[in-house]
């Protein structure tokens, strides 16, 4: 059977505490590694906050769907929400800069999740972005 | 999120952060800091107790970086717990703002004169 939870959230930064403090549970829960859970935990909030900061054009409020299930020795995370179409997987990234004089100034939350997850999968569908995460887990020892 | 600035010798300035380092982190951040990097020269940004950074976050670390970096002085950061650190490594921040373990390298750091 899939263990799978779920959390609605409006499109307001007020709410993020509240994705941070789910996932913890989530996590504790289900006995994740510290390590793990922080990585999920920092790649959920920056998909989250990226759609609560960029998905909307108008300043009405919507549902974003956040569900974390763990399946096939993984943690799978999706972000679902009605805005605008978004496909992170397709932005291509500068390369790291070397001074602080030519760093750009954001961009980062892309590039790490890209960092933190073994896999991430985008699709639209029915007028919803559906973004996965998937971080494996370990093998148990 | 808790922002102190003690003045730790003439010229440097330590700039405690305690709590997250995210979205109303970050807000925080560009309220008070921002208006501190116009008029302090050397800062210290004590990391050790800030338990959540996002890149929110990281952008306001960057802008007040630059605009400390563009007077001619330095912004470091120091002491980051180790998740917090691997947020630097991983989103490439510590190629561009120094990160030092120790609060003690860090005034070491800043009141070395930069080499052009």
């Amino acid at each position: 059977m899939l263990d799978e939870t779920k959390l609605a959230l409006r499109n307001d930064d007020a709410d993020l505490p509240r994705l941070n403090d789910w996932v913890e549970q989530f996590g504790r829960r289900r006995g994740l590694a510290h390590d793990r859970l922080f990585e999920i935990k920092t790649c959920l909030y920056e998909a989250v906050a990226n759609v609560i900061a960029y998905a909307y054009l108008d300043h009405h409020p919507h549902q974003i769907e956040v569900r974390l299930a763990i399946a096939d020795g993984a943690v799978i995370a999706t972000v679902e929400d009605d805005g605008q179409p978004f496909d992170p997987l397709a932005v291509t990234l500068r390369p790291p800069e070397q001074t602080i004089e030519l760093a750009q100034i954001g961009g980062r939350g892309i590039l790490m999740m890209r960092q933190f997850m073994d896999r991430m999968r985008y699709e639209r569908r029915d007028g919803h972005n559906l973004l996965t995460l998937i971080r494996c887990l370990p093998e148990p020892s | 999120m808790n922002i102190d600035i003690a003045l730790v010798e003439e010229g440097i300035s330590r700039v405690n952060l305690v709590g997250s380092l995210d979205v109303s982190g970050a807000q925080a951040i560009e309220r008070d800091l921002s208006a501190a990097v116009r008029v302090k020269q050397q800062l210290i940004i004590d990391l050790s107790q800030v338990k959540f950074l996002s890149s929110q976050g990281i952008r306001a670390l960057v802008v007040n970086a630059k605009a400390v970096a563009a007077k001619g002085h330095k912004l470091v950061l120091s002491g980051p717990p180790p998740q917090v650190a691997q947020v630097l490594r991983v989103s490439g921040i510590d190629k561009v703002i120094p990160v030092y373990d120790q609060f003690d390298a860090a005034l070491a750091a800043v009141k070395t004169p930069a080499v052009d």
